[in-house]
């Protein structure tokens, strides 16, 4: 089984300066988020797994798979959170 | 040629008194809107889970299911629920409701043309807009008491374009991928010891707001349908007595702007057009925090010496 993630429809994104400003309008509240959330976010237009989230970090930064992996868990983890993405296992 | 509000009503006092508002505001708009009043009981209120957002009086219920927006002034003074893509508000009002002061019935009325003219891609912002001597446009975004109206009835009397102090709307740019502002023509208006600061003579008593106000050309200024602003500023009254200015990223402005444009949380077939002509008008200005000191009220040419 598989977890795949895709935007909460509440949710608007708008990128500023490399960074990420997010409306979630069935909370009515706002969120700012930088530009690896703002990359992460972007690359969720379609539904995606961690691991093709992963894949786009690690083609847009210099950074290990690892280290990677664990920046956009907590990201993701913290957005499904805040509703303003959804988690379906497949 | 713009358009404008097109007011339709049977009932002759409120055809004077809201056929005059909507003529002083010369709101120019890109497409009809037409706003519909009727005088009369407004029935039972429909019960709504939605939602609430509640502004002087009139409290709003937005977003699914119904994607309507649903709004009543009072409790039980007015009431309209407009809905989505459709361009024309039907506004009932009761007779309580227009015995009521002019200024809250406007304040009310104002509200739903805010709603209204989204329709047509005008998005609102507490900001006022000016047209600086070199021709640039500038928006000064802030709410109440931010010293917006204050600066711009000063630079008004000091060779500066004014567009509105307080009711500004965000549009597409006539160049690609721009924003221009749009400005609601009313009494830029000011409170008692602004007023006294300002020396300034004459104007109206706007007596539900407790201030004075004057239309531009009251103050030999020119006023300004439609700016492309170049600065965005941020107004606040500093305590140093000096007035500084500080750069603000664009991520920073937008988010500024964002409290006092709130409505970009409502409806959701119209909030990324709303967001995005934010985003694009951070993007093509520069945007600065103006702390505001009484030098201002000697210098007002000041405001542009530190920008330089």
């Amino acid at each position: 089984m598989t977890t795949v993630y895709s935007r909460h429809a509440d949710l608007r994104l708008t990128a500023v300066d490399d960074e990420g400003v997010v409306l979630h309008l069935g909370s009515l509240r706002y969120f700012t988020v930088n530009e690896t959330g703002l990359t992460i976010l972007q690359e969720l237009m379609q539904p995606r797994t961690i691991a093709e989230l992963v894949k786009a970090v690690t083609d847009a930064y210099d950074v290990s798979d690892d280290t990677a992996e664990q920046t956009t868990r907590e990201f993701v983890n913290r957005c499904v959170e805040a509703k303003l993405l959804l988690a379906e296992d497949r | 040629m713009p358009h404008e509000v097109r007011l339709h009503t049977r009932h002759p006092a409120v055809q004077a008194l809201v056929g005059r508002w909507l003529d002083e505001a010369r709101l120019a708009l890109p497409a009809p809107v037409d706003l519909v009043i009727d005088v009369g009981p407004l029935g039972e209120p429909v019960p709504d889970a939605r939602a609430i957002f509640s502004q002087s009086r009139v409290v709003i219920h937005s977003g699914p299911p119904q994607n309507t927006v649903a709004m009543e002034w009072g409790p039980g003074l007015g009431r309209t629920v407009l809905t989505p893509g459709n361009a024309t508000a039907h506004v009932a009002i009761t007779e309580a409701g227009l015995a009521e002061s002019n200024e809250l019935l406007r304040s009310f009325l104002l509200n739903v043309c805010i709603f209204l003219v989204r329709r047509v891609g005008l998005h609102h912002v507490h900001g006022a807009t000016l047209l600086d001597p070199t021709g640039r446009g500038w928006l000064l975004v802030g709410e109440s008491g931010s010293g917006k109206s204050t600066t711009t009835v000063l630079l008004a009397r000091n060779g500066w374009g004014v567009g509105t102090d307080d009711i500004a709307f965000l549009t597409a740019g006539d160049a690609p991928g721009t924003t221009d502002m749009i400005g609601w023509r009313e009494h830029l208006a000011l409170r008692a010891d602004a007023v006294a600061a300002m020396g300034h003579a004459g104007g109206v008593e706007l007596s539900t707001r407790q201030k004075t106000g004057w239309f531009a050309e009251e103050l030999d200024a020119t006023w300004v349908s439609r700016i492309t602003p170049e600065i965005i500023g941020f107004p606040g009254v500093g305590t140093a007595g000096s007035t500084s200015i500080a750069p603000l990223s664009a991520r920073n402005a937008l988010t500024r702007m964002m409290t006092c444009s709130p409505w970009v949380m409502l409806e959701p077939d119209l909030a990324d057009e709303h967001l995005d002509l934010m985003s694009r008008l951070v993007k093509q200005c520069r945007a600065v925090e103006i702390s505001l000191g009484r030098d201002l009220f000697e210098r007002p040419e000041l405001l542009l010496e530190l920008l330089a």
